[in-house]
């Protein structure tokens, strides 16, 4: 049967906890709401079904468990239960009567179940997915991963040597060209190893998969799922078609499985071609061709320290006659071996680390409010637990009522909390669905929902117990003449409510300072100066996967170049190797090497080195700081004319003034300096670009599959730019893909999404932990006010002004309040350590975060006792004394 | 059994019982029906419905089709269920009569 949708999945799932006695209707209750949710046309139609069938889902809930525990005459139902069950289900009825006639207690507590359960769930079963879950594959427990971060083709042949591994898999990943519907696609290819895709347990769904025979001959592919339905449409003929492939023809043997997910560590998340890895390319056999992953499947019994000891005995003999496999201080160059599963998840285990910290002490939060609502009902209570102690009712009777009501409470909001983790999945997905490896599958996991359930169950049942037990142990007589007034034990639960609301001022200042933390970070590297011209600049990034020659690159990047320079309202025309920002993410693409000055190494310095068109520097309007660009004569010159940027300069010569006409030696390229330009952010706003000079791209020695055009444009042409600018393409290079046109505005809001995104979930959560430290307070002192109505009546009467009084409870407010930013300054000044290496341009003690987040605090702490305050300011004093 | 002990129906129980006298359904069939017919906004929710449904099954007003081709359940009107409809729609059309000259005339 086929796979449905996640809310109608939901659905099934609350249907479930409908009594037993419901079972036989459950399927067709989920099959109609299937048919309803299907039916429905356009998001509101949806909307309505679900807001009718969840909307009266709690009430229905709670009619049918009543029901079925006989605690409501109930026509139609057959079954009925044990006598045994009877007292509980007086407790329950009691319970439900009592929850009714306190609408505000039962909606809030409720409500903070739900909240809690829902967003401990939620970022939960994301770090379990992600984190906890294990991956995939066969045997996946013995899967090894080789790190630092590809190998060679000899290496991989030479690794069937390592005794505890029994077989190995490799992959190179590359991008090609390949028609489809007429139209050039860049996909990401996969070459792998003999036996890859059954080392994973891949299966194919049409044709076949991959046979040692298709080695030699090199000319098969295999289709992954993905590709084969957002591409050919699921076209069942597919198998035996020809492709090509950057060109060349390539025949479908096969398409592999739609449900499997291609490891991540080896190839990426996305793979579209499946090919066999080319051995007869005459670099597969170079020790320094590293372009191999490897992972391996251990020998049952053999851990990855006994892989890693195999792999290290390995390097030791290969080190011995072959130089490439030491590196430049001598040692043998390492391979780090870790289980499959940690090289998967490393780059993200810290970020949901922090996320299900985060969340966890908003739950602590919420805890600490469910807490005091129950207290205060308790207290309340008092007095009718005394009086129904006095009419006979056992002590544990008493304790089971209150039971019964925490149980009620935290089933209810069980439930409720389900639906917002269902919601709050599907955002968070939505939100950020490419920064999760094996995103893909998350669903919600029953287990996690109990433990978040039974967190917060747990903390009605203790809070709900206390008075209870407390009115059990004291004195009857006491109590009952002590009545609303408070008596000895009521004043301990009251500390209790002093720390509960001390704790989680805390615990929100934590949360605010951290968000406040990662928000200052973020408008940091947004302010950032770029040092290149942003405004008006359109990038073209292009893959020429056919490029065979240096003269076939520079070529086309000449005509490329002219092709833009035709497009209206162009003023300046780029083409480089790489544009600013592009490699934001990671990576240092692509080629660096060693300075010489005067036959003196700059050992410490690696020179990135930026093969660019004569437009780049006024495309993108850099300033030159001295000298020129290059001139169209001497662009093929030798010496190399370059252009260093400002650190490289400084570095080199002592000044950018001084490095002008100075001759220079990078790799082993003879160079002159024709000018130096000043420091950019090349590699994101975050990162520092180093040392790095600009080199005519006429001179690039090889072909290379990138190359990144830009274009400058007048103000206001923007709006067409991106269609004109692929035609332009189009009209010197047919079969070129070109996957994207993007302003450089866009590129730096990509590169800081990710910052965005960690300030916004942060900031939900620091909001969402005021609110509830502002309602605990607001509880506690509106609480304290009515513990003290006949002391303030009588002041009242003797003349005490209002204002006074209501200066005084305010005063006791921040006074909680005061105690808890001491100890939560404490505590966040630890847990900034947390966020170190999120944070960027901020100290992580910063001085501003916190008084700013101390500050929010205490101006939300006298607007929640001020609200109190008055109200206890205005009592009427003879109401107050005559309520006694 | 008494038809009319159990009037008057809920609109939502006439309107099941109305349905199902044309012939045996399923609960979205009935779902999708009900909701084309009712100009009241009688809307269901497949929780409710099999609530309803299970209350009537229980009072013998209809039973379930055994059809092992189609897994779903498929609930058919019984003789007891179309007493009812018909003293519940004798007793609206009785009521309609002694109303209708009445607003005829105010009108």
């Amino acid at each position: 049967m086929s796979r449905r949708p996640p809310v109608v999945r939901a659905y099934g799932w609350l249907v479930g906890m409908l009594p037993p006695d419901t079972r036989a209707y459950r399927r067709d209750m989920e099959d109609a709401f299937a048919g309803q949710w299907e039916g429905a046309d356009g998001p509101l139609r949806r909307m309505a079904v679900l807001v009718r069938a969840l909307g009266r889902f709690p009430a229905l809930m709670v009619l049918e468990w009543s029901e079925y525990l006989g605690a409501r005459p109930a026509p139609g139902r057959n079954e009925t239960t044990g006598g045994g069950g009877m007292g509980m289900l007086t407790d329950l009825r009691f319970a439900l009567r009592s929850l009714r006639k306190a609408p505000a207690f039962a909606l809030s507590t409720t409500g903070l179940v739900a909240l809690g359960v829902g967003a401990v769930t939620t970022i939960f079963t994301l770090v379990d997915h992600v984190l906890l879950r294990p991956l995939p594959y066969p045997d996946q427990d013995r899967l090894v991963f080789l790190g630092n971060p590809s190998h060679s083709g000899p290496f991989f042949q030479r690794l069937a040597d390592v005794g505890s591994v029994e077989a190995w898999a490799g992959a190179w990943t590359t991008q090609s060209t390949v028609e489809v519907a007429g139209e050039p696609v860049l996909l990401e290819v996969a070459q792998v190893t003999d036996g890859f895709l059954e080392f994973f347990g891949a299966g194919a769904v049409r044709g076949r998969l991959l046979e040692s025979g298709d080695y030699a001959a090199g000319d098969v592919v295999l289709v992954s799922g993905t590709a084969w339905r957002t591409l050919w449409g699921s076209d069942p003929d597919i198998v035996g078609r020809t492709l090509r492939v950057d060109g060349r023809p390539a025949v479908v043997a096969g398409v592999v499985d739609p449900s499997f997910q291609p490891p991540e560590a080896l190839v990426g998340d996305e793979v579209h071609l499946w090919r066999p890895v080319d051995w007869t390319l005459e670099a597969m056999q170079e020790t320094n061709f590293s372009v191999l992953t490897i992972a391996g499947r251990a020998r049952a019994g053999a851990d990855p320290t006994a892989v890693q000891d195999g792999v290290d005995r390995l390097l030791e003999a290969l080190a011995a006659g072959d130089r490439n496999f030491v590196n430049r201080e001598g040692e043998i160059r390492a391979v780090p071996v870790s289980t499959l599963a940690d090289a998967t998840v490393q780059d993200v285990r810290r970020g949901l680390g922090l996320l299900l910290a985060a969340v966890g002490v908003l739950l602590l939060v919420a805890c600490a409010n469910i807490a005091h609502l129950f207290l205060a009902r308790g207290l309340d209570r008092v007095r009718e637990m005394a009086v129904r102690r006095a009419l006979g009712a056992g002590g544990g009777t008493v304790v089971r009522h209150l039971l019964a009501e925490s149980l009620v409470v935290g089933a209810v909001g069980g439930v409720a909390g389900a639906m917002v983790a269902a919601l709050g999945l599907r955002t968070f997905l939505s939100m950020n669905p490419e920064a999760l490896p094996r995103g893909a599958a998350v669903t919600l996991d029953v287990r996690v929902m109990a433990f978040a359930l039974v967190v917060s169950g747990l903390t009605a049942v203790v809070f709900g117990m206390l008075p209870a037990l407390r009115s059990v142990r004291g004195e009857l007589a006491e109590q009952l003449h002590a009545g609303g007034r408070g008596s000895t034990g009521s004043r301990g639960v009251h500390g209790l409510r002093k720390v509960l609301v001390s704790a989680e001022v805390a615990l929100s200042l934590v949360l605010i300072a951290s968000a406040g933390l990662l928000v200052r970070s973020f408008v940091s590297v947004r302010a950032q100066e770029t040092g290149f011209r942003v405004e008006d600049v359109w990038t073209v990034p292009l893959r020429p996967t056919d490029v065979e020659s240096p003269e076939q690159y520079v070529a086309l990047a000449g005509e490329i170049e002219r092709a833009f320079q035709g497009v209206p309202g162009v003023q300046n025309v780029a083409v480089a190797l790489t544009m600013p920002m592009e490699y934001a993410a990671g990576g240092r693409c692509c080629w660096g090497s060693r300075a010489t000055v005067d036959g003196v190494s700059l050992d410490q310095t690696r020179v990135n080195m930026h093969p660019v068109s004569r437009g780049f520097v006024p495309t993108l309007g850099i300033e030159v700081l001295s000298g020129r660009v290059w001139s169209e004569a001497e662009v093929l010159g030798s010496p190399v004319p370059v252009m260093l940027n400002e650190p490289l300069a400084i570095e080199a010569f002592g000044s950018a003034g001084a490095a002008t006409g100075k001759p220079l030696e990078v790799g082993d390229m003879q160079m002159v300096v024709v000018g130096v330009v000043a420091d950019t952010r090349h590699y994101g706003l975050e990162n520092q670009h180093g040392a790095a000079l600009y080199l005519p791209i006429e001179q690039v020695p090889f072909p290379i599959p990138r190359m990144h055009a830009a274009v400058h444009v007048a103000p206001g042409v923007g709006r067409g730019t991106p269609g004109a600018l692929r035609e332009a393409v189009w009209s010197v290079a047919p079969g070129l893909p070109v996957p994207v046109v993007r302003s450089m505005e866009d590129w730096i809001v990509r590169s800081t999404a990710e910052r965005r995104f960690q300030s916004g979930v942060f900031g939900a959560f620091a909001a969402l932990g005021l609110l509830l430290a502002a309602g605990g307070l607001y509880g506690t002192l509106l609480f304290m006010a009515g513990q003290r109505r006949r002391e303030l009546g009588i002041r009242l009467a003797l003349g005490a002004s209002r204002g006074r009084i209501e200066r005084k409870l305010v005063v006791s407010g921040l006074a909680l309040t005061g105690v808890g930013i001491v100890v939560g300054l404490g505590a966040a000044w630890f847990s900034s350590r947390l966020l170190e290496s999120w944070i960027w341009g901020v100290e992580r003690g910063d001085p501003v975060t916190l008084v700013v987040a101390s500050g929010v605090l205490l101006l939300t702490a006298a607007v929640a006792s001020w609200l109190p305050a008055r109200k206890a300011g205005r009592t009427d004093p003879l109401e107050a004394l005559r309520a006694e | 059994m008494d038809p009319t002990e159990h009037l008057p129906l809920a609109p939502r129980d006439l309107l099941i019982l109305a349905v199902l006298a044309e012939g045996p359904n399923h609960g979205y069939g009935l779902i999708k029906a009900v909701e084309e017919r009712s100009r009241s906004g009688v809307l269901l929710d497949p929780a409710n419905l099999y609530r309803v449904l299970r209350r009537m099954r229980a009072l013998a007003w209809i039973e379930d089709v055994a059809d092992d081709a189609d897994r779903r359940r498929t609930h058919r009107i019984t003789g007891d269920g179309r007493r009812v409809l018909a003293a519940e729609l004798e007793r609206l059309e009785r009521l309609l009569a002694d109303a209708g000259p009445a607003v005829a005339g105010g009108g």
